[in-house]
C-alpha cells in the first residue's frame, strides 16, 4: 500500500468528508453527555487553519489532520483515520508530517484536544511522545471531558540555577551530585548562584566559579555558569577565569555578570563605598567590554610553533586591548590563549532598568521574570540583536506543576525556556520526569551550540585588506 | 600474630624527600618545538601532568603565574611558550581529578584584595578536602599593575609590609572569624563562612631570597621554593633559613625548603648526556640567544651572529630594561656583561654557547640512580629538604622520572610508597 500525504483545503471535499466520518463515529460515545444541539462540533473559523492535511491510498482519501492558531496556540485538530486504514501507523505518519511542516514554519510548539471516551487516540499522542497538560485555551473551562496534550518540537532551553551554599560538609558533593542529574535529564545549563554576603546560619558558601571548575571534569554534557561580579573583582582576573572555565569545561562556560551594591560587601574590600545600581551597571557593562576584549586578545592561530624561526606565537597575531573607561584601563592582551566557544556565552538577570539595558545590549541569555518578557524582547529588538539573544524566564520551582508550566511556557510568556531556580541544592532527581518531554535529546558540543550562536571570529583579526573584521 | 619482612630495605630513621611537580612554565625551559611536547593550556595535559604527580607521590603539584604576557623591547616576547590559565580555576578542576596531590598556586599580593583570594583558597580547600597551598608573591612591577585597575607599583619595602599584612587577613578569614581589620593596606569586615579546612589553613610558601623575603618566609612559610639548587650555596640557605624559624619561635621542621630543579635521565650515562646537549640546545636557539644578551645590554643586538662573539662591553646602555613581566631583572648590567665577555674569550665561546652556560642552572643530569642518589644526597646532607621538579616538556616530562627515579628512592627507604595523610599538611610534614 502506498499512502501519499498531501496538502488539502479545509473546506474542501475529501477534508470535509473524513471529518463527517470522524462525527457520525464519535457521536454515539457522547451522546449521554450532550443533547443533539451542543453535539455539533463548534463552526471553525477557516482564517485560523494554517494547513490541512489529506492521506491518500490511490485516489482515495483515507485519513485527515489540521493544524490551526488557536489564540497563539498551534493546535493539531481533528486527527482522523479511515476505519479501513487503521493500524497501518497512519495516525503517527500525520502527525510526523505536521510536526515537520511546523517546524518548517518557525512552530515551536503544539497542542490538542481529545476527550476521555476516545482512548486509541490518547493512546496514539502517549506513545508520539505527547504530554497530558491541563485544558488550554478555549477548553480551559471543560475539565471533565476534554483531554489536552502538548509537544515541545523544539526543546526547550532548561537551566537551573543552584546557589553556591549549603550544609558545609556535603555541599560540594551535593551541588555536583544535583548537576550530574541535571546534565543526565537534558538540562543545558547550570548556573552557580554567588554572593560575598554571609551565609545562613550553619551553612557555608564557596566561591562559584571554582564549585563550577570543580564540577567541570566531573559533569558531561551541561553547561557550567559562575556568577562573578562586577563591582569589586577586577575585570582581568575575571576575564582568565571565565577563559579557564571554558577550557576545563571543553567549551560549556558562561558567565553570569551580577553586582554588588551592599554596603557589607563593599567592607569586605575597602577599596570603595557601596554604590548605587546604575552606577554598578555602568561598571558591568565596562567590564563586559572588557572581557570580551580580553577573549579576543588572543586570535585563534595566534600560536604558531615555528621552528624554523623559533618563533612559539605570531606576536601579530595577539593584541593589546588598550581600554580606557570611567572605571578602569587594561592593557591586555589576557594571559590565557582564546577559549574553545571563542567567547563564553554573557547571563545578564534583569532586576532593574539599568540591569535590563546592559542585557539587552550585552547579554547572550537574559533572564527576566514572567511579567518582563515583553519589555526585554523590546529591548533586546531596540539593540539590534533580536536573532542572538536567549529569553529565559525565571521559574521559582515551588510554583505549581512544573511540567504543566513547561508545556505552555513559550506560549504563555514569550521566553525561549526556562531557568528553575533553586534556593537550596534540591534532590535533582525529583525533576527528571517533569522535564523529559521538553529538552533536548542530543549532546550539543558547545555551549553556543546549544544556544544557537556561531563562534565568533576575534575582533582583532585583521581581513586581507588590512581592515578590522 | 607478628611478622617480619627480611626481605625490607627501608630503614625508617632516613629523612624523608618530598617532591613538587612544576607545571612546565613560560620561559625557555619549557622546549616547545619537541615532537612530544604538547599543549600548554588544554585541560587535558593538566590530567596528564596532575595523574603522573599523584602516581609518583608527589606532595603537590606547582603553579607559576604572571598576570602579564612578557614583553622584550616594547614587544610580545614570542620565543617561548606564552599563555597559560587561570591558577585558582585550574586547581579547582584539577582538585576533581585528583585525590591526593596537593595543589599549589603562585598567586600575587599586590594585584589581588585579601579577602577574596582568602576565599578562593578556601574555596579550593573545600572542594578538595585540604589539599591547597599558596605560593605568595609580591611585585613591584608597574608593567603588570597595566592590567589591573588600580594600578600596581610598590616599592620592595612596601611589597613585604603588604605581603604580611595580607597573610594575616587571611589567616584570620580562613579560621572562619568575623574579621574586622582596619590596616595600613587594607580594611577588611567580613566572614567567609566557609569552614576551617581539615589541614587548618592552606600551606603557604614563599620565594624571595633577599633578606625581607627570607623573614617573610620564616614567619609566615610552611615551605620555600628556593634557588639553591647546588649542595654547597643550598646548605648555606638552608642553615640560614632554620636558623631565622628560631626568631619567630618556631621549629627547624617546620618550614620546607625546595628548591626548584630542572632534570635530565638517560639510561647510560652517554644517553643522559646526549639528551642533556639536545635539551640545552633546544632551550637556547640563536634568537633566545640574542635576546638573552639584549635584555644584559639594554639595547637591540639583531644584527649579531649568534654563532659569532659576543658584543664589547662598551655598548651596554644602563638604566633599560628590555624585558618586561619576567620574574629576574638583571641589577649590574655592565658587571654581568663583562663577566659574560670574560666567560666568553677565556672559554672560546659564542654568543649562543654563554647563553646556553648562563641559563642553564638546578639540573640533575644522569641516569635514574645517580639522579635518586644526587637527591637523596641533597636531602641526608641538609642541602634540602626535596625538589620542585620542573620538566622540560608538556605535559609527559615528568613520566619517566615516576617511572624510573621515584621506585629508586622508595627502595632505599627515603621517599614514601603511599600518602601518609589526606591533606597536604599532613603530606609535607608527615
Amino acid at each position: 500500500m502506498s499512502i501519499e500525504i498531501r496538502e488539502a483545503r479545509w473546506d474542501g471535499e475529501e477534508a470535509t468528508a473524513l471529518r463527517l466520518a470522524m462525527d457520525a463515529e464519535l457521536r454515539p460515545r457522547y451522546a449521554d453527555l450532550f443533547s443533539e444541539t451542543t453535539s455539533a462540533p463548534t463552526p471553525v473559523d477557516t482564517t485560523q487553519i494554517v494547513f490541512t492535511l489529506v492521506a491518500f491510498d490511490g485516489d482515495q482519501p483515507v485519513a485527515t489532520t489540521s493544524l490551526k492558531n488557536t489564540d497563539g496556540f498551534f493546535e493539531v485538530k481533528r486527527v482522523f483515520v479511515a476505519e479501513s486504514h487503521r493500524r497501518q501507523n497512519l495516525g503517527a505518519r500525520l502527525l510526523a508530517e505536521v510536526e515537520e511542516r511546523a517546524l518548517a514554519l518557525g512552530i515551536t510548539d503544539l497542542v490538542l484536544q481529545t476527550g476521555l471516551r476516545q482512548p486509541e487516540a490518547i493512546a496514539l499522542y502517549e506513545r508520539e511522545g505527547w504530554v497530558l497538560i491541563p485544558p488550554f485555551g478555549p477548553y480551559a473551562d471543560d475539565t471533565e471531558i476534554s483531554r489536552c496534550f502538548a509537544k515541545a518540537i523544539v526543546p526547550l532551553f532548561v537551566a537551573v540555577e543552584l546557589p553556591a551554599r549549603g550544609a558545609p560538609a556535603t555541599l560540594v558533593s551535593d551541588a555536583v551530585a544535583a548537576i550530574g542529574t541535571f546534565a543526565a535529564a537534558g538540562v543545558d545549563l547550570a548556573i552557580i548562584g554567588d554572593d560575598l554576603r554571609d551565609a545562613p546560619e550553619g551553612q557555608a558558601r564557596v566561591d562559584a566559579p571554582t564549585l563550577a571548575a570543580f564540577a567541570a571534569p566531573k559533569v558531561a554534557g551541561i553547561g557550567l555558569a559562575a556568577t562573578i561580579s562586577t563591582t569589586h573583582t577586577e575585570p582581568f582576573h575575571l576575564a582568565k577565569v571565565v577563559q579557564t572555565l571554558d577550557h576545563a569545561s571543553l567549551g560549556r562556560a558562561a558567565w553570569q555578570v551580577a553586582v554588588s551594591t551592599s554596603a557589607e560587601e563593599a567592607a569586605q574590600f575597602g577599596r570603595k563605598p557601596a554604590v548605587d545600581e546604575p552606577e554598578a551597571w555602568a561598571e558591568a557593562e565596562e567590564a563586559i567590554e572588557v572581557a570580551e576584549r580580553l577573549w579576543d586578545s588572543w586570535e585563534d592561530d595566534a600560536e604558531i610553533r615555528d621552528r624554523a624561526t623559533g618563533r612559539f606565537i605570531d606576536r601579530d597575531r595577539v593584541h593589546h586591548i588598550d581600554f580606557e573607561g570611567r572605571f578602569f584601563s587594561v592593557k591586555g592582551p589576557s594571559i590565557v590563549p582564546r577559549s574553545p566557544q571563542g567567547r563564553a556565552p554573557i547571563i545578564v538577570s534583569v532586576t532593574s532598568a539599568a540591569s535590563l539595558d546592559v542585557a539587552a545590549r550585552r547579554a547572550d541569555i537574559v533572564r527576566v521574570t514572567a511579567d518582563r518578557v515583553t519589555e526585554a524582547r523590546a529591548a533586546i529588538v531596540e539593540a539590534g540583536r533580536a536573532q542572538l539573544v536567549t529569553v529565559l524566564v525565571d521559574v521559582p520551582v515551588a510554583s505549581g506543576s512544573l511540567r504543566d508550566l513547561l508545556a505552555t511556557l513559550r506560549h504563555d510568556t514569550g521566553a525561549d525556556g526556562a531557568v528553575l531556580v533553586f534556593d537550596e541544592i534540591p534532590d535533582a532527581a525529583a525533576f527528571v520526569t517533569s522535564l523529559a518531554p521538553f529538552v533536548r535529546r542530543d549532546d550539543p558540543t558547545t555551549l553556543r551550540d546549544s544556544l544557537g550562536l556561531t563562534r565568533p571570529a576575534s575582533r582583532y583579526v585583521r581581513t586581507l585588506e588590512g581592515a578590522t573584521l | 600474630m607478628t611478622s617480619r619482612t627480611p626481605t625490607s630495605r627501608t630503614p625508617t630513621s632516613r629523612k624523608q624527600i618530598h617532591l613538587a611537580a612544576h607545571f612546565p612554565g613560560v620561559n625557555n625551559t619549557t622546549i616547545w618545538a619537541d615532537p612530544l611536547s604538547g599543549s600548554q593550556i588544554d585541560f587535558a595535559s593538566f590530567e596528564h601532568f596532575a595523574a603522573t604527580a599523584e602516581r609518583g607521590k608527589f606532595d603537590f603539584l606547582f603553579l607559576a603565574e604572571g598576570l602579564r604576557v612578557r614583553e622584550h623591547n616594547g614587544q610580545i616576547h614570542d620565543l617561548d611558550v606564552v599563555g597559560r590559565p587561570d591558577t585558582v580555576t585550574v586547581l579547582a578542576a584539577v582538585a576533581a581529578i585528583t585525590e591526593h596531590l596537593g595543589l599549589v598556586g603562585t598567586l600575587n599580593t599586590t594585584f589581588n584584595e585579601p579577602f577574596e583570594l582568602a576565599r578562593q583558597l578556601a574555596s579550593i580547600e573545600l572542594v578538595s578536602g585540604g589539599r591547597t597551598g599558596w605560593n605568595i608573591v609580591t611585585s613591584n612591577d608597574a608593567f603588570t599593575g597595566e592590567n589591573f585597575r588600580r594600578g600596581g607599583f610598590l616599592g620592595n619595602p612596601d611589597r613585604y609590609t603588604r605581603a604580611a599584612e595580607f597573610v594575616d587577613v587571611s589567616e584570620a578569614l580562613w579560621a572562619d572569624q568575623k574579621v574586622d581589620h582596619h590596616g595600613e593596606f587594607f580594611d577588611v569586615v567580613g566572614q567567609l563562612s566557609i569552614p576551617v579546612s581539615p589541614q587548618g589553613k592552606p600551606v603557604i610558601l614563599q620565594a624571595g631570597v633577599s633578606d625581607e623575603g627570607r623573614d617573610l618566609a620564616a614567619r609566615y612559610a610552611d615551605a620555600i621554593f628556593s634557588p639553591f639548587a647546588d649542595l654547597e650555596s643550598g646548605r648555606t640557605f638552608y642553615a640560614d633559613i632554620k636558623r631565622r624559624l628560631a626568631g619567630f619561635g618556631r621549629g627547624a621542621d617546620e618550614l620546607k625548603i625546595l628548591p626548584g630543579a630542572t632534570f635530565v635521565l638517560g639510561d647510560t650515562d652517554a644517553e643522559a648526556e646526549e639528551r642533556y646537549q639536545y635539551e640545552r640546545s633546544a632551550q637556547v636557539s640563536g634568537a633566545t640567544a640574542l635576546r638573552t644578551l639584549e635584555a644584559v645590554w639594554g639595547r637591540d643586538l639583531s644584527e649579531y651572529d649568534p654563532d659569532g662573539p659576543l658584543p664589547s662591553v662598551d655598548l651596554v646602555v644602563e638604566n633599560v630594561e628590555l624585558t618586561a613581566g619576567r620574574a629576574t631583572h638583571h641589577i649590574d648590567r655592565r658587571g654581568s656583561a663583562l663577566a659574560w665577555v670574560e666567560k666568553a674569550e677565556a672559554e672560546k665561546l659564542s654568543i649562543r654557547e654563554v647563553a646556553i652556560a648562563k641559563l642553564s642552572r638546578g639540573i640533575l643530569v644522569g641516569t635514574p640512580l645517580q639522579i635518586a642518589d644526587r637527591i637523596d644526597e641533597f636531602v641526608q646532607t641538609e642541602a634540602s629538604d626535596g625538589f620542585i621538579l620542573v620538566p622540560s616538556i608538556t605535559p609527559t616530562g615528568l613520566d619517566e622520572f615516576v617511572d624510573k627515579v621515584v621506585p629508586l628512592l622508595q627502595e632505599r627507604g627515603s621517599y614514601r610508597t603511599d600518602y601518609e595523610g589526606a591533606t597536604l599538611r599532613e603530606n609535607l610534614f608527615a
